[in-house]
């Protein structure tokens, strides 16, 4: 197993960068998470690391070899790595059945025949597909496909797995099974997993970290309870989670004076170094505290949703309609006043 | 249901039955093997049964051998206007292979040939470089225009091929060669062999190329020895062609047999749901040297011998130096305004053309529309009948039509337009029912059921929402029939009349009786009104269909 170093990457494709000042170490054995919207260049981080792009400068380690660099003019081709790659349409080859599937790795590596013969039964009940081995991919379902795509990857031994949304074309059910057996599969092998995702559930619930990526740019590289709890920026808060967005203005070192439209109020919150003046102040669902006459801020209800374990409000605060979530005990009703205070606030710049 | 149906029955399923028929039915009326006896006790006609494999054969081989490369070159390298070339590549399918054989004539023909000549002066030798008039002049000309075949159904195999399917193999250890042979190339192999099946068809049924380079040197096929039949005349004459007709569809439905045979496993789809970044060989210094290779072949292929037809066309005399004294535009004036057999045949061609694409356009848009959109019963054999005549060669589909309609069964056609448009329709009925059928299969039935919904009856339905958005596949099946009719000679040089010849029919008598420079100008004329057709088509359909 091997550590993945990535050092100041920046892809060009003609005019476009798609990826710019991308520099991670990630930790032998550890599961990290690519996340972020479609188009912001996490795939293509994922595919200089399997040797398929090329960076335009950066480089790029994994264990103590340096696979590429610019710089010194390196670059080892894919079948040179080790690594092994999980595709998000499986990419398990249709002329060829279950077995010479996964075998293929092995063969490439001139294995003997008892040796590939054992290995490949192993892999087959490793992913819970034993007696399947004669199959052709058109005789499975999408989801067996994948664990046959899992254990091709999986079966030379590779310092790295790379998975690429391997999970998004699998049925919501089926998808939440895999995330466990990936997880159980990193835990029985100990290999080091680069995990490619949009889905920020799919993304919690694995992850050792989670890098998040917007345009190109990393956003944050953190744990994913640190990611959800102390978002570095405004894209972090509203693209992990849901959150309240309020303009406001930075009035004294612990305040900020929330306008509404009709009137204003101070709420206290951290400020963090670097911002005055006009600021967005950001609030979670589940941080509002709702009562009928305990708070600071006026609001009516313009809406309520029930959802069973708990009631997601719409509340008008003058102009400002804030996203409230709480638990089904005590229900305001739509056109009800209430107060309302903050529990825990974030200060982004504008 | 029934009227589509029993039209089918009658120029279809009747005429070629009846092919069969006359094969094992002696003089009198008795069932015999006769057809084996007339074609293994004949010499020649034997002769030309192994000439047509032998043939078709070597003419597979090397268009496999030229499209895989090409096809390779212009969907995974980064070779410069690789985009450009692939529409050229295309070039030799839209031209008439009677017409390419014309313009091999004037390049290689032994003795006037341009190479030939310039060769043999440049030497001061009495032989020629290459005989055209010969056995591998024919597999040359066949392998020149009927490559595009498998470069159209390989490139778009490339084009298709999910990407991570290599990319899986480079990460599981194996490099850019081994991948190509583990990977790449047992995938690409059912369109390899499919379009090697298209050609060893067209090569089989072809008749311009055997015609007009084959019987020059004495080689004859299968489709020029029932010609030869044809017109020997009588009874014997029309029993022997029978005969070579059997041997004919049976040629190409033991092909199709064998292609479906070693299908039968490969039942897999190696088209990717996603966009995708195709996996593009950096070819490095190899660059420029592939990109003047493409060059020199289209110059080799496609320039020199069109413009070599246009050439001819506005010179004097056929033999006279290229000088600009020479030059002129007599041959068009007389073709085109003087002589009466050309405008007539022109006429002919154009009356036959607008009729038989409209007619085919309607009745195969209904068939179309029972086989995509009904469950009745035997919609599969009206989809088989109405795509028959287009897969069996045209040479038996004429003998089909001249059995059945020339007065032995109350009906008598020949030598007239009728038999000539009758043929037309059902050889060309396959692409309507093709192209219409795809464009229905793209609008989904909900959009009709909304009508139905909203109140609109069958015809109503059928009027304001199937017509207008199958629109392309129906501009498409018009010019997908009359552009190819236009210039039909297969069919047509077995069915004219005195009365009822066709451009096709015109340019290879010019041809044949040594007419080149007429010939030349015809065959310009055609040339043009085809590019004009499809950019035409290509147009109105907004890039759907056409090249």
């Amino acid at each position: 197993m091997a550590t993945v170093r990535l050092i100041g990457i920046r892809k060009e494709f003609g005019d476009v960068v798609a990826v710019d000042q991308f520099t991670v170490d990630i930790a032998d054995g550890e599961f990290v998470s690519f996340l972020g919207p479609s188009g912001c260049g996490k795939t293509t981080t994922l595919r200089m690391i399997a040797g398929f792009d090329m960076p335009t400068s950066g480089d790029i380690v994994i264990g103590d070899a340096l696979m590429s660099s610019v710089e010194r003019n390196i670059f080892a081709a894919p079948e040179e790595r080790n690594i092994g790659m999980v595709f998000q349409n499986y990419a398990v080859w249709p002329h060829m059945t279950v077995f010479d599937n996964i075998a293929y790795p092995l063969k490439i590596k001139k294995e003997k025949r008892n040796i590939r013969q054992n290995k490949v039964e192993q892999s087959l009940s490793l992913v819970g597909l034993e007696g399947f081995g004669e199959r052709y991919p058109h005789q499975l379902s999408g989801g067996q496909q994948q664990r046959v795509a899992l254990a091709r990857a999986l079966i030379m031994n590779p310092e790295v797995m790379l998975l690429d949304e391997p999970l998004s074309n699998l049925d919501a059910k089926l998808r939440e099974e895999m995330r466990f057996e990936i997880k159980d599969l990193q835990k029985k092998t100990g290999v080091t997993i680069i995990y490619v995702t949009h889905d920020q559930a799919e993304a919690m619930v694995m992850s050792d970290r989670i890098v998040v990526m917007n345009a190109g740019y990393i956003q944050q590289v953190d744990s994913p309870k640190e990611i959800y709890e102390n978002p570095a920026n405004k894209f972090v808060a509203n693209f992990i989670g849901l959150t309240n967005f309020v303009e406001c203005e930075v009035i004294s070192e612990d305040t900020v004076l929330l306008r509404d439209g009709t009137g204003s109020h101070e709420v206290k919150t951290t400020i963090p170094p670097g911002i005055g003046g006009k600021a967005i102040l950001s609030v979670r669902p589940e941080h509002i505290e709702i009562a009928a006459e305990d708070g600071d801020i006026k609001g009516v209800v313009t809406r309520t949703v029930y959802l069973g374990n708990m009631i997601d409000y719409r509340i008008a605060v003058g102009t400002v309609e804030l996203r409230v979530e709480k638990d089904a005990e005590e229900v305001f009703p739509e056109g009800s006043e209430v107060r309302l205070r903050f529990k825990k606030t974030f200060l982004f710049s504008m | 249901m029934g009227v589509p149906a029993l039209l089918l029955i009658l120029v279809v399923a009747f005429p070629i039955s009846l092919i069969f028929v006359q094969g094992i039915l002696s003089e009198e009326g008795t069932l015999t093997l006769g057809f084996l006896q007339r074609i293994f006790e004949v010499r020649s006609n034997y002769m030309s049964l192994m000439n047509t494999l032998t043939i078709s054969l070597l003419t597979v081989f090397f268009t496999v051998l030229i499209g895989c490369p090409l096809a390779w070159l212009v969907t995974r390298t980064d070779m410069p206007l690789k985009g450009f070339f692939k529409t050229l590549f295309i070039i030799p399918y839209m031209i008439p292979p009677f017409i390419g054989a014309i313009a091999w004539g004037f390049l290689l023909s032994p003795r006037t040939g341009f190479i030939n000549k310039w060769f043999m002066g440049l030497f001061d030798s009495t032989i020629p470089l290459f005989n055209l008039y010969s056995y591998w002049g024919v597999v040359l000309v066949m392998s020149l225009y009927f490559y595009p075949y498998v470069f159209i159904t390989v490139a778009g195999a490339l084009e298709r091929m999910d990407p991570s399917l290599e990319e899986a193999a480079r990460s599981s250890g194996s490099g850019r060669f081994r991948v190509a042979r583990d990977i790449t190339l047992p995938l690409v192999a059912p369109s390899i062999t499919a379009g090697a099946l298209l050609v060893f068809i067209a090569a089989c049924s072809n008749f311009g190329i055997p015609a007009l380079i084959g019987t020059e040197g004495r080689i004859y096929v299968l489709t020029t020895r029932i010609f030869y039949y044809i017109y020997s005349g009588g009874f014997e004459g029309l029993q022997m062609a029978s005969s070579l007709s059997i041997f004919l569809v049976i040629t190409s439905a033991l092909a199709l047999l064998a292609n479906r045979w070693y299908l039968r496993k490969k039942q897999f789809t190696i088209i990717a749901g996603k966009s995708m970044r195709p996996n593009l060989v950096l070819l490095g210094k190899y660059r420029i040297p592939f990109f003047i290779g493409c060059c020199l072949f289209i110059i080799a292929t496609m320039v020199a011998p069109l413009l070599c037809i246009v050439l001819i066309s506005l010179l004097k005399a056929y033999g006279v130096a290229i000088e600009w004294k020479n030059f002129t535009l007599a041959n068009y004036k007389f073709i085109l305004f003087e002589y009466e057999l050309t405008r007539a045949s022109i006429w002919n061609s154009i009356k036959l053309s607008l009729t038989a694409a409209t007619v085919l356009t309607v009745v195969g848009s209904l068939i179309a529309y029972i086989i995509v959109r009904t469950k009745l019963t035997g919609r599969r054999i009206l989809e088989f009948l109405s795509t028959l005549p287009y897969s069996i060669p045209g040479t038996v589909l004429a003998i089909g039509m001249i059995l059945a309609f020339s007065g032995k069964f109350g009906i008598n056609l020949y030598n007239t337009i009728w038999i000539l448009l009758i043929a037309y329709t059902a050889r060309y009925m396959a692409f309507a029912v093709k192209s219409v059928g795809a464009s229905l299969e793209q609008v989904h039935m909900s959009l009709e059921e909304a009508a139905r919904i909203s109140g609109a009856g069958w015809t109503k339905t059928f009027r304001d929402i199937v017509v207008p958005l199958v629109r392309p596949g129906l501009i498409a099946a018009w010019f997908l029939g009359f552009m190819p009719m236009l210039r039909e000679l297969t069919v047509s040089v077995l069915l004219f009349g005195p009365e009822t010849r066709t451009i096709g029919v015109a340019v290879y008598e010019f041809q044949d009786a040594g007419y080149y420079d007429s010939a030349a100008a015809l065959a310009t004329c055609v040339l043009i009104v085809i590019f004009a057709g499809n950019f035409l088509m290509k147009r109105i359909t907004g890039g759907a269909f056409g090249f």
